[in-house]
């Protein structure tokens, strides 16, 4: 079974008869989904091309009685009907585009005809003037959105605006959400996020992107937000400034943590040393693993936050991963070199994919060239083992790739690839 | 002055600002002057093509329409309203509304294309499976087996437009 996160929706593929099942156990979308291929898709007396009643099916985006009704009238009006009416189950909430109060009111009433589509919610205040925005929205749909899987907050400027019990009203106005998706939001206090998290009591995917708090500090009336433990999680990824991630982490762990052997999907930090902790406790059954080192010119202080944790780092970096299959590690400099050799101290059967992106250490382009040099060797040196392929990218400033690959022109093959820089897909 | 030949042999002859706005004739005549030799337009008869100049000369002074920005979110997308004259200008026989539809998709005719898919969009709204592919002549292509899936889909349907 392979999931798209972002849609909260999982696709089932037996062998026969696939079937496309959204991601809620009481959903009306339980629709059959057609293998396209199986009958021609152009249908007999029709008058027009099916390209034109594609569009045709476009027009009814904001009906989904005529779209499910589409989806059943024949086998190529099918996925773009479900296609569409997968749009039509996400409810934007867009603050940029909100001229007042009662605009806000309108638009909810809007979405509420069809609130028991509804499957996704975005709230995104990246227009400015949130605050209002992301109080309504729980006052307006609480209890409404019955088939919600997934819940976004994203970009909420003036926090400090919204009164601290908004925060706990979402998770019970939308407590059957199991994917929470978090960023560019600054909490006034760490309490206010704690409530936040608590409140949605059957997480099994967080996301966490950008978080801050201007007071981020870990007191014992923190540690008892009352609320379940996220023992259901299977999907992590954490970021933002690092004393958030540090007092996230122990914040995790003294509510318990979780249980081991269920975070078996993939997990992904944006920074730092503070998260081995979790690295550590589940590490047995980690398959992805994406380290992005902070720049060194963007610390204060050089590179002393990765240095004050270097050993247990390396102890860590050094013990088995048996079931990783893929190792992304960006921004890598000079500095993190032994983090780099630790991780292929001991080989993994199950790697099959190690990305390195290099950048810059220093203003000293000297140095830099050797240094690039120094990764890239290693990586070559990587890449000879039989199963694993490696991909590189170099940041521009480093030295360029096309000197690399006329100095080395044997580093080339199926196993060793240049990725352009900026370029996420290899 | 443009002119352009249909596939019946009629010829008709229609100001430039009026022609213009089929985006097919526009790149013929590269986009200046007067056209001496006639257009042949193949794909369009006398009678679809004596709706589409209407179209265009009603609208000959319309703006151009704006882009919708991508990533809109679907409710905030908002196509070309329908004014009275456009309802009343797209009130034809199922044939001759294909026809035009056709016909703006062959001339590249935008607003005009999403006016007569918009009001098979409306014609189809609020009707079962079974009365769309009879309305339209459509056979499903569905084996037996997704057809008795396609039941319980429908009964979801109705049950969510009670």
């Amino acid at each position: 079974m392979s999931s798209i996160k972002d849609h909260g929706i999982s696709v089932i593929s037996p062998k026969y008869a696939p079937k496309m099942t959204f991601n809620c156990s009481n959903s009306i979308f339980d629709l059959p989904a057609f293998p396209r291929s199986a009958r021609p898709c152009y249908q007999q007396g029709m008058g027009l091309p099916v390209e034109i009643w594609l569009y045709i099916i476009s027009f009814l985006e904001y009906d989904p009685y005529s779209l499910l009704a589409c989806a059943l009238t024949c086998r190529c009006f099918h996925g773009p009907s479900i296609f569409a009416l997968r749009g039509l189950c996400t409810c934007w909430i867009m603050a940029r585009d909100w001229g007042g109060p009662e605009e806000i009111v309108e638009d909810a009433q809007r979405c509420l005809v069809s609130a028991k589509l509804v499957q996704h919610l975005v709230v995104d205040g990246s227009g400015g003037g949130s605050s209002h925005a992301f109080t309504v929205v729980p006052l307006q749909f609480a209890k409404k959105f019955v088939n919600l899987a997934s819940v976004r907050l994203h970009s909420i400027s003036d926090a400090r605006r919204i009164h601290p019990s908004v925060w706990y009203l979402y998770g019970r106005s939308f407590s059957r959400a199991t994917y929470l998706d978090l960023k560019s939001i600054k909490f006034p206090s760490f309490i206010d996020f704690a409530n936040l998290l608590v409140s949605f009591p059957f997480i099994t995917s967080l996301k966490l992107e950008d978080i801050s708090c201007d007071n981020c500090t870990l007191s014992p009336s923190v540690i008892r937000v009352p609320g379940r433990p996220m023992l259901q999680l299977q999907y992590l990824s954490v970021g933002g400034q690092e004393w958030f991630q540090h007092t996230f982490t122990r914040w995790f762990f003294s509510r318990g943590g979780l249980v081991e052997d269920t975070l078996r999907t993939d997990a992904t930090f944006t920074s730092c040393p503070f998260v081995f902790r979790l690295l550590d406790n589940f590490r047995t059954h980690l398959r992805e693993l994406i380290m992005c080192f902070p720049f060194p010119q963007e610390i204060a202080g050089g590179t002393q936050p990765v240095r004050m944790h270097s050993d247990r780092c390396l102890r860590l970096l050094s013990s088995d991963f048996p079931e990783i299959k893929r190792i992304t590690l960006e921004a890598v400099c000079r500095v993190h070199m032994p983090f780099v050799r630790a991780l292929f101290s001991r080989t993994s059967p199950t790697l099959h994919t190690f990305k390195i992106s290099v950048c810059p250490s220093s203003e000293d382009h000297h140095s830099d060239t050797w240094n690039t040099l120094d990764i890239i060797l290693f990586a070559w040196w990587a890449s000879k083992s039989p199963d694993v392929g490696v991909l590189i990218q170099l940041h521009p400033a480093c030295i360029r790739e096309h000197d690399l690959k006329t100095i080395f022109p044997i580093m080339s093959g199926h196993r060793f690839h240049w990725v352009p820089w900026g370029r996420t897909e290899e | 002055m443009v002119t352009v030949v249909v596939s019946d042999g009629v010829t008709f002859t229609m100001e430039q600002d009026v022609a213009f706005q089929c985006g097919l004739i526009a790149d013929f005549a590269g986009g200046g002057g007067d056209q001496e030799e006639p257009i042949p337009i193949q794909a369009v008869n006398s009678t679809v093509m004596r709706k589409v100049i209407e179209y265009c000369e009603h609208h000959r002074n319309d703006p151009p329409q704006p882009e919708v920005p991508e990533g809109t979110p679907l409710e905030r997308k908002d196509r070309r309203g329908r004014d009275a004259w456009d309802k009343q200008f797209i009130q034809v026989e199922q044939e001759l509304l294909f026809e035009i539809i056709l016909a703006a998709n062959y001339l590249n005719i935008k607003p005009l294309l999403d006016l007569g898919c918009s009001q098979v969009a409306e014609m189809m709204k609020g009707k079962t499976p079974a009365e769309i592919q009879q309305m339209f002549n459509i056979v499903n292509g569905f084996t037996a087996d997704e057809e008795a899936q396609n039941g319980e889909g429908e009964e979801k349907a109705r049950n969510l437009n009670s």
